[in-house]
């Protein structure tokens, strides 16, 4: 796949917004559930014999005397996990809608690290097992793209199983799943659901090209799915383009809906929408990306 | 209009197969697709795989393909190429005054331009030939295929006279027309003054000029006022200005600046100055307008006529003194040759005389021959007037105003002790009538003209005032010999001249020339008919890039649609 790497460096003023409480074991600037060092003064607990001396309230222990240790909330670093579907489908489109999820998934990764955010990054879909890398800092950033850069669209390997591979058991604090959903219905939903399993508020962003939104089928007889070589014979006409537009539609408000009951935040991404309009525009409009400055971008 | 190449035609059975080529079928495509879940909204019957006849793809396409084949096609015929037998031109060039006007180049330079390029487009076999009208009308060149030379004598010709002799010049290039068969009149003119009669041939117009404005002199004539050298001059400015204007008139006589008047102008029409002033000798009375900022002609602003070249007038005075009024009044006069004679005095056969006077009757013999006769007092039955009897202290009641004889004349109050009371036959007119009836008449006696008068001038105040003199040099004027035609016109008037140069709009019984189109062989219409063959080639080609564009803005559309 292909990544612009110098795009990236326009979006160094954004930062990904925090749902919840971050969860990731790196210290950062976010506030965390976690109680132990820091400089926001959380609560206190009986000393445990082993505690830091220092931490001992001993106004308290003179005034009670009772030794309580004070805890601080912990700053941690949000925990980012992104998604790339690397299916045959996604090798269409003018430019590449895998070009261009590789190009938006660079963008999630580039805004995450700067912020030291961890990112893990991994491809699904594809015809190769999946195939992952994680980066804690910018200098890890180099590595995510290098694998972007490597893997290519193809083949239709069992999208479901191996998300389940990428996301594993534990839980990202921010999910960012980028594919064309082109899967059948089930499929569809247990992908949606197992994002919504593995993160308080995943980021969906549907990466669609003209070959979905308004294929040219004049003297087209026959299509074949490059996923599943399956062939169909399809009408042309203006009966055809409105039956089709009809059909999209439906599905697009389906996927939407689906979405929306499990938590979801749906982002449509044109592959004629270029990276940097669709962050600054859609993602920082839905909350998914905040100006460091605060405020308007 | 006849194709140079008819075979060409045979080119258009290609629209066959480019026809049958728009109405076969492409062969139906199978695509490959990122997913058919989409697509299975639209899947439908096949439609036959093979090829197969269909509505046309492109009607536009196909009509513009067509469009450039046939005039590819006209274009190959060469229907610009006239095959018909040569033809004779009969060009009637306009070389009046008023095609010397023009903002730079003047009309007759466009028109000897407009000669030459047609000449230039001339077939091999036809033949011109040239007939000029202006100053002269005339034939310049026959009927000749020697095109250039007809080029040529138009370039020599310059801007001259009036377009009074057009219809002659018509009537000839009619003639010379009639000689061939299919024969043209070709009437180069700005069509100023211009009048085309009735001819066998039909008469084209290649019209030059455009409307202008301008003001020329349009009469001056000079005339003797008195016997003293006092001179009458007459002018006309005709202005076709637009706005009024103030121009100076210069006189001059011969090269000596006598008088410079200023004249108002108006936007358009005459203006007019009758200026007496007192003339040195000279041969040539001119005038000029200077000072005229907007003029497109020149010509006419200068206009110079001859002066009376000092004509001699005899005259034969009969009366019984020597020294009478009337004697010394004809003495007066510059330009008189007087002879007094008493009443028994012979004269010799061969004696004439401009005019002779009768105060007294003549009895030496028969009166010369020849000339204008005056007669005072005389018996009337001596000229053939009939009197009903002399009547005393008449009154003059009424005299011919408009008479030569009575210019500058005043009878008004004149005493008159006696006068014979006339009576006019049909044949004669009174001049001048009292209250007793007719004192002075006209009329013809032995194929002359005289005047008889009732009374005696000498005998009434008349002689004591100013207007005897000026009777006598009327008189004088009366009598002189007739002038002659001279290069500048007629002695004292100016020839005639055109001022009024704004083209018409439509020129007699005439159409617009083929002439008038003849730089055409620059691009000749074969050649455009393959450039627009090119640029619908070209439109057609550019009709998918159309599509795409349509098809484009289609899906942006649906987006939309969808997107909502």
């Amino acid at each position: 796949m292909r990544v612009d790497r110098a795009a990236l460096s326009r979006f160094a003023a954004l930062r990904l917004r925090a749902i919840g409480a971050a969860t990731a074991l790196q210290a950062g600037d976010r506030r965390s559930a976690f109680r132990g060092r820091g400089l926001e003064f959380a609560d206190f607990r009986p000393y445990d014999p082993g505690d830091d001396l220092r931490l001992v309230d001993w106004n308290v222990y003179f005034r009670l005397g009772v030794a309580l240790v004070r805890q601080f909330a912990e700053e941690r670093s949000l925990s980012v996990r992104i998604c790339v579907d690397v299916s045959e489908s996604m090798a269409f489109g003018e430019p590449r809608k895998a070009d261009h999820a590789a190009q938006l998934a660079a963008t999630f990764a580039m805004i995450a690290l700067r912020h030291r955010d961890p990112v893990a990054l991994g491809c699904f879909g594809g015809k190769t097992k999946p195939i992952s890398a994680r980066a804690v800092n910018l200098d890890g950033l180099p590595e995510l793209l290098h694998l972007l850069e490597k893997v290519e669209p193809g083949g239709s390997g069992d999208a479901v199983a191996q998300l389940i591979a990428q996301l594993g058991e534990r839980r990202s604090d921010r999910l960012v799943l980028l594919s064309d959903l082109l899967h059948d219905e089930d499929t569809t939903d247990a992908l949606l659901r197992r994002c919504a399993a593995a993160c308080p508020r995943p980021i969906v962003l549907h990466v669609l090209g003209q070959d979905e939104l308004a294929p040219d089928l004049d003297d087209v007889e026959r299509v074949i799915d490059a996923e599943t070589g399956e062939e169909i014979l399809v009408a042309d006409g203006a009966a055809a383009r409105a039956a089709y537009t009809a059909a999209l539609t439906r599905w697009l408000a389906a996927i939407e809906e689906r979405c929306r009951g499990l938590g979801i935040q749906y982002v449509r991404a044109d592959v004629r929408e270029v990276a940097r309009s669709l962050v600054e525009d859609d993602l920082h409009r839905g909350q998914v990306v905040e100006h460091i400055a605060g405020g308007a971008r | 209009m006849n194709p140079a190449q008819p075979w060409a035609f045979v080119a258009l059975v290609l629209a066959a197969p480019v026809i049958a080529a728009y109405l076969h079928r492409r062969r139906r495509l199978t695509r490959r697709v990122p997913s058919v879940l989409l697509l299975r909204a639209i899947a439908g019957p096949a439609r036959p795989t093979r090829r197969a006849w269909a509505r046309p793809r492109h009607l536009v396409s196909l009509a513009l393909v067509l469009l450039a084949l046939v005039t590819m096609v006209l274009g190959l015929a060469d229907p610009s190429e006239d095959t018909a037998k040569p033809r004779d031109w009969v060009i009637v060039l306009d070389t009046s005054a008023s095609m010397g006007a023009g903002d730079g180049d003047t009309r007759l330079g466009q028109a000897r331009a407009a000669l030459a390029d047609a000449m230039t487009a001339m077939r091999p076999g036809d033949r011109v030939a040239l007939v000029t009208a202006g100053a002269q009308t005339m034939v310049r060149v026959g009927l000749t295929e020697d095109h250039a030379r007809v080029a040529e004598i138009a370039g020599e010709l310059a801007p001259e006279g009036t377009s009074e002799g057009m219809p002659a010049a018509l009537r000839l290039a009619d003639a010379i027309c009639r000689q061939g068969p299919g024969g043209s009149i070709v009437l180069v003119s700005d069509g100023v003054g211009v009048d085309v009669p009735t001819t066998t041939c039909p008469v084209e117009l290649l019209a030059v000029g455009r409307p202008g404005p301008n003001a020329g002199i349009t009469a001056l004539s000079v005339r003797e006022a008195d016997a003293l050298g006092l001179s009458e001059i007459y002018v006309v400015v005709t202005s076709a200005l637009g706005h009024a204007a103030e121009v100076e008139l210069t006189l001059r006589v011969d090269d000596d600046v006598v008088d410079v008047l200023s004249l108002d102008l108006p936007a358009q029409g005459d203006a007019e100055k009758l200026h007496r002033v007192p003339l040195p000798p000279g041969q040539r009375i001119s005038a000029e307008i200077t000072h005229l900022a907007d003029d497109r002609l020149a010509a006419d602003d200068r206009a110079a006529v001859a002066r009376h070249g000092g004509t001699r007038v005899s005259v034969l005075l009969v009366s019984e003194t020597r020294l009478s009024f009337t004697a010394e009044a004809f003495r007066l006069h510059p330009r008189v040759d007087l002879r007094v004679v008493g009443p028994n005095d012979a004269l010799a056969p061969d004696d004439r005389f401009d005019l002779v006077v009768l105060e007294t009757d003549y009895r030496a013999g028969p009166l010369p021959a020849g000339g204008k006769l005056v007669a005072f007092g005389i018996p009337p039955a001596r000229v053939g007037v009939q009197s009903a009897g002399e009547v005393a202290s008449p009154e003059i009641l009424r005299w011919s105003f408009d008479h030569p004889l009575f210019r500058f004349v005043d009878l008004q109050g004149l005493e008159l002790p006696r006068a014979l009371a006339l009576q006019p036959s049909a044949e004669q007119s009174s001049i001048i009538d009292g209250d007793a009836g007719s004192l002075a008449v006209t009329g013809r006696l032995d194929g002359r003209e005289f005047v008889y008068v009732g009374f005696v001038p000498h005998e009434s105040d008349l002689v004591l005032r100013v207007g005897f003199v000026n009777l006598v040099a009327n008189l004088v004027e009366w009598a002189a010999p007739a002038a002659l035609a001279t290069d500048e016109g007629r002695e004292g008037v100016l020839s005639k001249i055109e001022t009024r140069i704004d083209p018409p709009a439509q020129v007699g019984d005439t159409r617009r020339s083929e002439l008038a189109d003849v730089r055409a062989p620059e691009l000749p219409a074969w050649r455009l008919l393959v450039a627009a063959a090119m640029v619908l080639l070209a439109l057609e080609w550019l009709l998918p890039l159309g599509l795409a564009l349509r098809d484009r803005l289609r899906r942006r559309l649906t987006r939309a649609e969808v997107g909502s």
